[in-house]
């Protein structure tokens, strides 16, 4: 269903003789003027006619794909691609693997995944309304599994585990299709990986506040001996610590800094180490400072806000500034 | 048992050559005593500017789609350094009104499908332009129309139609129809719930509900919440804890997301966040937050250190970090955030090296110069008033107001020679860097 001809130009082509090329109108005085590279300007011309004629046809679908080619970046392209899926009932499984090697190659590019997106509902609501429920349901949810090991790949053969279009991805992946119970395992294998990896720290939050939501008290007991495990294993990885206080507190989920003995503990043997070797925790201190403020203890906060001006001296007004509206608070 | 610093990953290796990449260009400095390299090369980055501007080569087939963003990244970095000249005005005016659609909006070039991205590019390039011209050539009528079409059923707005929704398109929707004066609560309505469910565990702000906080989102939906005065629906405690954190401790630059690398298009992302932050918790009633008076949290000199010396490329134009080739994005964002870290919350202006390096204010909700942004307002006030009337959004009118009744800026350069040895971690010497990892 693609060019063969790639190589004729489209003026030479006998099935695009009825269509005249219409170039673009920079007006007067144009500014950002890019040099086009051989060819650009010819497919973009036949794409403006195309566009012109409200044409959906195979070699409009053609053509949209010689547009990516040129820019993959090109949202206009994608979107007068999706037109012409729709209007020619185009077989889909085909477009899965032409949007494989975009997102693979171009991770960055909103539009790739955003067409990928648009094609998997697409999918899934065609095979709805052709199968029946269960043969339907099966098929969807091994495609879902199929995007699940999809975006996996990507991020090994891209060796980024942190793209965000990738990770978009992928949760609504598991929205739509409901999959959020079965991700725990994948989290927690990237987390063995790389135990800094601040986006499959984010995904075990969103997994888990799609899993149990409200938060119960076992849950939030297991997900807070996971950050403390983490703290131990690596107490300057500012995710961990950052998980830990997700929990900790006050607001949505949450329980006081001081319900948890354990973390007191933690902070402590933390700052000890530190001591020993002669450095130091900022995350420690400043969860420390947390809970001496929760205990009413404004003193030693105070102490422990006065220890990180010293310590971490880029954020020392802000550690200043805290000290200082911690005595506020307490009159 | 605790460990410190756990086994190596591929997330803490990235880090420590990055950081090295970074302190050896800082080293070279104090060991060199070449105090004088902490100098903006303004006509380096003005000659590059000024090329691109006009022409880009070949390679830029890719960017097809974003012409408007090159003529904003460029103009803005021009009027930032002091040196957009009148001249540009009618081009850009010429050029922006062929990417305009007749439905309403700009596309990405023209005859494409107007985007809120490169509208939000288009219309803040024409402020930059400042021209009555340039004001002229917005549909604003058809604008609004297009912009309440965007609105999605979730609460954000999408950026084209049937495109994807996320979070810069309540900034790039919100910021254009303030600077033009067309800001309704219909516009508005459901963005502040939408914007508060993206605010993440973490305290930043996510492009999408469940995704990480993130810098470029985070300002994008802090912004939006901040033009229209309505900051207080966010936790704004936990935005400044997260954000505070994104300053990087060696290198001075910000990152985007925690445990990620620095990168100096953050420096106005991030850097941004911080007056936004204190002018929210202003508006708010500092009676019930006491506010520092003279800062705004972040440390504005080890950012500029990082900007001034590793970031600056020697042809011109600015980079993400070292070893990256210079682009107009970066060069735009890097300047825009030094340009924020210049002028503090009492008009007071920290700045890195001599009088030479201090950038031109701008306005911290539309990212255009202060003065363009207050000189726009004569024209738009003026203009009859659309069927559903609108206006600019509060927070930013507030905004201006307070800073010009803050008394006048007053210029306090602190020599290199102090900042260099002020003992940030940005600048300690590698040795004692070692000891502190
Ligand atoms: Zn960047």
């Amino acid at each position: 269903m693609y060019a063969d001809d790639g190589d004729v130009p489209y003026s030479e082509r006998e099935d695009w003789k009825d269509v005249t090329p219409v170039p673009q109108n920079d007006g007067p005085h144009p500014l950002a003027v890019i040099r086009y590279p051989p060819g650009f300007e010819e497919v973009h011309g036949y794409f403006r006619a195309i566009q012109q004629k409200n044409e959906t046809s195979k070699r409009a679908l053609q053509l949209t794909a010689d547009v990516i080619q040129h820019n993959s970046a090109n949202y206009t392209a994608w979107y007068y691609r999706r037109r012409c899926l729709k209007d020619l009932a185009i077989e889909l499984d085909d477009e899965r693997i032409f949007t494989d090697k975009w997102a693979r190659d171009c991770p960055k590019n909103y539009q790739v995944w955003y067409h990928r997106r648009w094609l998997i509902s697409e999918i899934s609501a065609r095979k709805r309304a052709e199968l029946s429920p269960e043969e339907a349901e099966k098929a969807i949810q091994s495609m879902a599994r199929e995007e699940l090991q999809y975006h996996l790949d990507c991020m090994q053969v891209n060796n980024d585990y942190k793209n965000y279009n990738g990770w978009s991805h992928r949760q609504f992946i598991l929205q739509q299709f409901k999959l959020w119970h079965e991700e725990l395992p994948f989290v927690e294998q990237l987390l063995r990986e790389d135990i800094r990896n601040n986006s499959a720290w984010n995904h075990r939050f969103t997994v888990v506040r799609n899993q149990t939501w409200p938060l119960t008290d076992t849950v939030r007991t297991r997900e807070i001996n996971f950050a403390l495990e983490s703290i131990r294993k690596c107490a300057n990885n500012e995710c961990a610590w950052n998980y830990l206080s997700a929990f900790l507190g006050e607001g949505d989920g949450k329980v006081s800094w001081t319900s948890v003995p354990e973390v007191e503990t933690l902070c402590r043997e933390v700052l000890d180490v530190a001591e020993q070797q002669h450095t130091s925790c900022r995350f420690a201190s400043q969860a420390l400072a947390d809970i001496l403020e929760a205990k009413g203890d404004v003193t030693a906060a105070v102490a422990q806000y006065e220890h990180l001006q010293e310590i971490d001296r880029i954020r020392e007004k802000y550690w200043r500034w805290k000290a200082e509206l911690l005595r506020h608070k307490a009159g | 048992m605790v460990i410190l610093d756990g086994p190596e990953t591929l997330t803490s290796e990235d880090q420590h050559s990055c950081e090295e990449n970074v302190l050896a260009f800082f080293k070279h400095v104090w060991l060199s005593g070449a105090q004088a390299e902490i100098c903006l090369q303004r006509e380096a980055h003005l000659a590059w500017l000024k090329r691109g501007f006009t022409s880009l080569p070949p390679n830029f087939a890719g960017l097809d789609a974003s012409r408007p963003w090159f003529v904003f990244w460029i103009a803005h970095a021009m009027e930032v350094l002091g040196d957009f000249d009148d001249h540009w005005a009618p081009k850009v005016a010429s050029f922006l009104s062929h990417c305009q659609d007749p439905t309403g909006g700009f596309a990405g070039g023209p005859s494409q499908l107007p985007h809120l991205a490169p509208t939000y590019a288009a219309v803040s390039a024409l402020m930059v332009a400042g021209t009555e011209e340039a004001y002229q050539v917005v549909d604003r009528a058809a604008m609004y129309d297009f912009l309440m079409r965007m609105k999605s059923p979730e609460g954000g707005f999408k950026m084209h139609d049937e495109g994807e929704t996320d979070m810069r398109g309540c900034y790039c929707a919100i910021a254009v129809a303030s600077m033009l004066h067309i800001l309704t609560d219909e516009l508005m309505e459901g963005i502040p719930e939408y914007i508060c469910r993206c605010q993440t565990w973490e305290g930043g702000i996510a492009g999408e509900e469940g995704l990480e906080a993130h810098g470029g989102y985070s300002y994008c939906g802090l912004a939006t919440l901040c033009i229209a005065g309505k900051a207080d629906a966010l936790d704004l405690h936990g935005f400044l804890k997260w954000a505070v954190h994104k300053q990087m401790t060696h290198e001075g630059g910000f990152q985007g997301r925690a445990n990620k690398l620095v990168d100096s298009c953050y420096s106005f992302w991030q850097g941004a966040i911080f007056p936004l932050l204190h002018e929210a918790f202003r508006q708010g009633g500092s009676e019930k937050v006491p506010l520092p008076k003279d800062h705004c949290w972040f440390a504005p000199e080890p950012l500029q250190m990082y900007l001034l010396l590793a970031c600056q490329h020697p042809a011109g134009g600015l980079r993400d970090k070292p070893n990256k080739s210079a682009d107009f994005y970066h060069t735009c964002y890097a300047l825009s955030g030094m340009a924020v870290s210049q002028y503090d919350v009492s008009n007071h202006t920290p700045l890195l090296g001599d009088l030479g390096n201090l950038l031109e204010r701008t306005d911290i909700y539309y990212n255009v110069l202060l003065e363009k942004a207050e000189r726009k307002c004569t024209f738009f006030e003026a203009l009859p008033p659309l069927a559903v009337p609108g206006r600019e959004g509060v927070g930013a009118v507030r905004w201006r107001q307070h800073v010009a009744s803050l008394s006048a800026v007053e210029v306090e350069a602190s020599p290199p020679h102090q900042a260099a040895t002020g003992g940030y971690g940005g600048t300690a010497s590698p040795s004692a860097r070692d000891q502190t990892m």
